[in-house]
């Protein structure tokens, strides 16, 4: 048994070596973070005086990030405000978008129609549009909308389905057979009654790994909010941010540093509760659920 | 009049004709198996008495409704599927009572369907688990359950015990004898499976490319098969067919042997001309007086309570089943008499039995 575990030299230098990588990348990764962290606690001068990554003199000062929540003067802007704003869009955006998205892939799974590939390919040759290319055509559709100038575009623009999404949801109706929905049938379920008791529950790991996926692009997102809606009132939390950041603003550094925190600690708490369907979303498809 | 009735019933998938004017009738609570190998057209034939797929010719009627253009919700009839498809973010209990829930039967009455039929399977302790805690014959009972609370007038089972081990597969096909002999509900059971067709049909519908076979009672279906497909297909290990010619006085004589054949193995006179012999395994005994043939023996498959000699005989592979204290080896040499009367004769072009 003790043979079995002693440690060679190559042995030992190899495992020292695996190590060492791991430090040097944490270290990578988390620099910028315990930066940003530490900055965002420093006073004013304190801030001025001393070098990114020394921490603080007192651990426990709040007052920048007091003033990030109750700015001394406020540009129709409060952080408060845009979580709101973010939320709601984030929400609407995310229930529509899994509705469209996992009754679109239904339709595509479970019905043999004609056209059923062009529907799919029609998504798939989105992709290939560059981004760029959309924007003035798109906001001449949300004008006649009424909807540019405010956060109900960018649920609108947010909520159509991608052809990620709609592939997860279709790899994981492949998984389901179709023997659920047939049993239904004889039971005397419609096909609404089938999609929404019983497929809908059961693509809840499909539904798990679209939020997260859309939630990541859709929290972090500068460019819509930026084009379709800059109205301070409708900002979302990267567009405070730019706000903050904007020379014509008068926050200091370390005060939109502790913006940041605070923008980035919903993303950090939501990874952890969530990391177990992040890997289950990247390996699901692959094996049955 | 027959519970179950079909009449020319036939369905094609654009070129492929998958079923062939079917016709069959089955008494109420008699156990009928439709039985083929795959693709024969059986699963689509249950398909269609469901309601599931549509588009047929002919009329399908089930307790003397005519249901041929009906929903399968209307038919009355329920099913267990191969996969069993419960619904796996359900419990037991919401599993029986979905499709009461469905159809909006009020909830006192559907606990105490649910309650009932729990008690009849034996599920009372498992109706607050989730499929994924229950074993394959739990899973079975729970979408046997389904369909009882239903009180439908069909009972269709679709291949349910070919994801099963051997062991279990033997308890659920047990379980389900005991079932239908208790609540004599009307079934179809569709297999591949020759041995859970004998073991639990009161009727067993043969089928063949979308055609049926013969529709028989087990053991007239392997004492009397039709043709040769039928006795090939029924049985293990499978009826000999010893290739010969058939003389008018009924003398058969290849692969060894040179018989008299009785007249009782003929439907009609003997018609002289090329034909197979059809001898099954059991119908041999191992002895000198009198023997038919001499089986050189290439191997022996002790199965417990018999042996399976396998050797080869004038050229042809034959298979006996002996009695399990006989000793015999590879090599031997041991002489066969067959049981004559049990004999089954067909054309050799055609197939059919004589």
């Amino acid at each position: 048994m003790s043979r079995r575990h002693r440690m060679t030299p190559l042995k030992a230098l190899s495992l020292a070596f695996q190590y060492l990588t791991l430090v040097v990348i944490s270290i990578i990764v988390l620099l910028p973070l315990w930066s940003l962290i530490v900055s965002s606690l420093k006073a004013p001068r304190e801030y001025l005086d001393t070098n990114r990554i020394v921490p603080p003199q007192n651990w426990f000062n709040m007052s920048n990030y007091l003033e990030a929540i109750y700015p001394e003067q406020a540009n129709g802007i409060t952080i408060g405000g845009a979580f709101l704003n973010t939320g709601i869009i984030l929400v609407c955006s995310l229930v529509l978008l899994i509705l469209f998205g996992s009754m679109a892939a239904f339709t595509i799974n479970r019905f043999k129609f004609r056209g059923r590939l062009l529907i799919l390919g029609a998504y798939a040759a989105l992709v290939a549009v560059p981004g760029i290319l959309t924007p003035v055509s798109t906001f001449q559709v949300l004008k006649l909308l009424s909807l540019t100038n405010s956060k109900w575009a960018l649920v609108v623009l947010y909520s159509g389905a991608d052809i990620v999404s709609l592939l997860i949801f279709i790899q994981f109706l492949r998984g389901i057979s179709t023997e659920i929905d047939d049993s239904a049938r004889i039971e005397g379920a419609n096909y609404f009654q089938i999609f929404f008791r019983l497929i809908l529950p059961m693509l809840t790991p499909a539904i798990a790994t679209v939020v997260i996926l859309r939630t990541v692009g859709i929290y972090n997102d500068f460019v819509l909010p930026y084009i379709y809606v800059p109205q301070p009132q409708e900002a979302t939390v990267s567009m405070m941010l730019w706000n903050m950041a904007g020379y014509q603003s008068g926050t200091t550094q370390a005060v939109l540093l502790a913006a940041i925190v605070l923008v980035i600690l919903p993303t950090v708490i939501g990874f952890f509760f969530l990391q177990r369907f992040i890997y289950a979303g990247i390996t699901s498809g692959s094996v049955k659920g | 009049m027959s519970f179950l009735k079909l009449d020319n019933v036939s369905k094609s998938f654009g070129a492929v004709k998958a079923l062939k004017n079917v016709s069959f009738e089955a008494e109420a609570g008699s156990f009928v198996v439709l039985l083929g190998p795959s693709g024969c057209g059986k699963s689509t034939l249950l398909r269609l008495i469901t309601g599931l797929t549509e588009d047929h010719e002919g009329e399908i009627w089930i307790n003397d409704r005519r249901v041929t253009d009906l929903d399968p919700k209307d038919r009355r009839v329920a099913m267990v599927f191969q996969s069993y498809a419960l619904y796996p973010h359900l419990t037991v209990a919401k599993n029986i009572s979905f499709g009461m829930e469905i159809n909006r039967v009020a909830r006192a009455d559907r606990d105490r369907r649910v309650l009932e039929a729990a008690r009849a399977l034996q599920l009372e302790d498992l109706l607050h688990r989730y499929p994924s805690q229950l074993s394959g014959g739990q899973r079975q009972r729970v979408a046997i359950g389904r369909c009882l609370v239903r009180e439908p007038d069909l009972f269709l089972f679709d291949e349910p015990l070919s994801n099963l081990d051997a062991k279990l597969r033997h308890d659920t096909r047990v379980e389900l004898k005991h079932l239908h002999q208790r609540l004599k509900a009307t079934t179809v059971y569709v297999t591949h499976d020759q041995h859970e067709a004998m073991t639990l049909a009161s009727k067993v519908v043969l089928l063949k490319d979308g055609e049926i076979v013969q529709i028989a009672s087990p053991t007239e279906l392997y004492a009397h098969p039709v043709n040769r497909f039928a006795a090939t297909f029924i049985g293990s290990p499978q009826i000999n067919l010893v290739k010969g010619d058939l003389s008018a006085e009924g003398w058969f004589n290849g692969g060894g042997l040179h018989v008299e054949l009785p007249r009782s193995v003929f439907a009609d006179v003997p018609k002289p001309g090329r034909v197979e012999l059809g001898l099954r395994s059991e119908d041999a005994d191992i002895t000198n007086s009198n023997k038919h043939m001499t089986l050189k023996v290439d191997y022996v498959e002790p199965t417990g309570s018999d042996l399976f000699v396998n050797g080869i005989a004038a050229g042809q592979e034959i298979v006996v089943r002996v009695d399990r204290t006989t000793v015999v080896g590879p090599g031997d040499e041991v002489p066969i008499r067959w049981d004559l009367n049990a004999a089954l004769v067909f054309d050799a072009s055609s197939g059919a039995r004589l």
